[in-house]
């Protein structure tokens, strides 16, 4: 302290401040390049968590040496506040692309380097800019097996004929229940976007009385299970476990929604080149297939299908004999319309 | 003198500035830099009827909440504040043995006790008491039931130390000039134990305003705002709007609470001005 009050003008002592920050910024770059021993990969954990560690982090531990850190799921504001206050330090994120592309917009996400990550063998739509899609999960019309003795909704019209006596459970959420509800408005599969939104509002009209709602996939799988709601509309992965295990419930892949998880990377994160290299390991059939033995979510590569048995197959949305009845989700309809449907769903639900 | 007591003021300073008042700041100027021009959110939560529901809702649950939490925890706090030793200990540790499980699961498991084919409808349907089922999960009954009964311990603390701390003499002063029971409780007991009445009720009606895992659970139809406030910042990244609203939530709460003070004030202006009569 004394030596510098005393030896050092105020003008060298910012000199030396100066020249400490230049040599600190020449030396980034090498370490910037330098390959990081470990990568920070938030996901959504439980099953999904455990599913992603053994058949992805491990694997690409094994082959690389370098280890993945499982960190929390990342909000959409976790996502823009880390970003936007400059301390990246999630390399890799899982969310689903109707969360990814509002941050895509906003600027918040790195592009995917195709020169990485291959995508000749991945299904429509999972090669994405911003993200590149890991798994599909569908959303799909499920059922109480004891309130369905006496016949069931074939299909989302038929659930939405008031004629039709039960209760619903539905995601008090715009983006898929307006979907669903379209479906049951006669739109098809094909021709599902734009929206016809007056006639999905018709819909629900008609069924109102009889909507549980859920707002988590363990609490939609728990209402059916329960006998709480007697058909309702549920993400398969959720459903499945219950119904592996004995639970009174089922479901159909006719008319599903698919929706893709995804791998993005928030912007100005250190490590883009391992973390690019990591999404390409992702996207190996062998990955892929491993992955969806442990949670029944389809593999985006079409050669995982290979590798997977008929009956394993038969669990994943997006194998080819269950996705000939569906239809992904449009995130781009959603980023577009998204703010008015949202005002207008969430009025609606509240406004009796 | 004064400075010195201004002094007192510092450490309480130094705690809510860098943590609630900068953040306030912070997202006080967020809500006013939307797209759609300086105000335009406020504009929106105002004039928009979904979220003036939303609102209303939000509000409503938590006097709701507020008043049951203060007709179960008052007893409790009363029983509690008579037990003596070893079994006040006991009490208080069965009062706070609810927390040993995380709100998540708590709220999960009145969503399944509320069920359609619940054991609480089961029950009431089995004893004939109702017809159909009540729909707990569905219209924002159950939500209330599960939030009270999370709150009741916030509320029995205060008052449990507030009924601890009246001269035992007093009441029994009342029964001595022919007061019964009842009549004790109403004239010494209960306005002495006011002002921790006033703060459990403010802790619980706070709280509640902020709950968002139960309302998830449990709100049914009845939307309240911490989950369009999640829903505008996480999903639709509106942090302006997001913004706006938990403004709005803060400026009602505080427009709430002086409005209480005043009555308070008043009140005690009033007693003032009655015993100046006798004195």
């Amino acid at each position: 302290m004394d030596t510098i009050r005393n030896g050092l003008s105020r003008r060298s002592v910012l000199k030396l401040g100066a020249g400490t920050a230049a040599v600190s910024f020449l030396a980034m770059p090498a370490i910037g390049r330098a390959a990081p021993t470990s990568l920070s990969v938030a996901n959504g954990g439980g099953a999904l968590g455990d599913a992603f560690k053994a058949a992805c982090f491990d694997t690409f531990e094994k082959k690389t040496g370098i280890k993945i850190i499982s960190a929390p799921y990342m909000e959409g504001a976790r996502l823009k506040a880390m970003v936007e206050a400059g301390a990246v330090d999630i390399d890799v994120t899982d969310t689903d692309s109707s969360e990814a592309a509002p941050l895509a917009v906003a600027g918040l996400l790195d592009e995917i380097d195709y020169s990485v990550v291959p995508k000749d063998s991945l299904i429509d739509g999972a090669a994405s800019k911003y993200w590149t899609s890991c798994y599909i999960a569908g959303c799909v019309l499920s059922w109480n097996t004891d309130s369905a003795k006496d016949g069931r909704p074939k299909n989302w019209q038929e659930f939405f004929d008031p004629k039709f006596k039960g209760r619903r459970t539905l995601w008090k959420n715009a983006a898929q229940t307006m979907e669903v509800a379209a479906l049951g408005a006669g739109q098809t599969l094909d021709k599902l976007y734009p929206i016809d939104i007056d006639r999905a509002f018709a819909m629900l009209d008609g069924i109102r009385s009889s909507i549980t709602w859920w707002t988590s996939g363990a609490q939609s799988a728990q209402l059916l299970a329960n006998g709480d709601a007697d058909f309702g509309m549920c993400w398969n992965g959720r459903v499945d476990p219950v119904k592996q295990q004995g639970g009174p419930i089922d479901y159909t892949f006719d008319y599903s929604l698919h929706t893709p998880g995804i791998w993005s990377l928030p912007k100005g994160g250190r490590n883009r080149d391992t973390a690019m290299k990591f999404i390409a390991h992702c996207m190996d059939p062998e990955v892929q297939a491993a992955f969806s033995k442990l949670i029944p979510y389809g593999p985006t590569n079409d050669k995982a299908f290979d590798i997977l048995s008929a009956e394993e197959r038969a669990r994943m949305p997006s194998s080819p004999e269950n996705r000939k009845l569906s239809v992904a989700i449009d995130g781009d309809y959603w980023l577009e319309n998204g703010t008015k449907i949202y005002d207008r769903f969430n009025t609606w639900v509240v406004t009796k | 003198m004064k400075h010195r007591s201004f002094l007192l003021y510092l450490p309480v300073a130094l705690l809510l500035t860098p943590f609630f008042l900068a953040p306030m700041a912070v997202i006080g100027t967020e809500s006013f830099s939307g797209q759609h021009g300086v105000g335009a959110e406020y504009v929106k939560v105002v004039t928009d009827q979904g979220i003036r529901t939303v609102l209303y809702n939000t509000f409503y649950v938590a006097a709701m909440v507020t008043i049951l939490s203060l007709l179960i925890g008052y007893p409790i706090a009363y029983v509690l504040a008579r037990l003596k030793g070893r079994w006040a200990t006991i009490g208080i540790f069965l009062i706070f043995l609810p927390f040993w499980a995380s709100t998540v699961i708590r709220s999960f498991a009145w969503m399944i006790l509320l069920g359609r084919k619940g054991p609480v409808n089961s029950i009431l349907l089995g004893i004939g008491l109702i017809e159909d089922p009540i729909r707990f999960i569905d219209n924002g009954l159950g939500l209330m039931i599960a939030m009270t009964y999370i709150m009741v311990p916030f509320i029995v603390v205060p008052i449990l130390n507030g009924l601890r701390a009246i001269d035992p003499n007093l009441p029994r002063a009342a029964a001595v000039l022919g007061a019964n029971p009842w009549r004790q409780f109403l004239a010494v007991t209960l306005p002495l134990s006011m002002p921790n009445i006033a703060v459990g009720c403010t802790i619980v009606f706070v709280t509640s305003l902020g709950f968002f895992v139960t309302p998830s659970l449990l709100g049914g139809d009845l939307t309240v705002v911490s989950m369009l406030i999640s829903e505008q910042a996480n999903r639709l990244l509106d942090w302006p709007l997001a913004s706006a609203l938990a403004i709005i939530v803060l400026l009602l709460t505080i427009v709430i609470f002086a409005l209480l003070r005043l009555s308070q004030l008043a009140s005690r202006r009033r007693d003032k001005a009655r015993s100046g009569v006798f004195a």
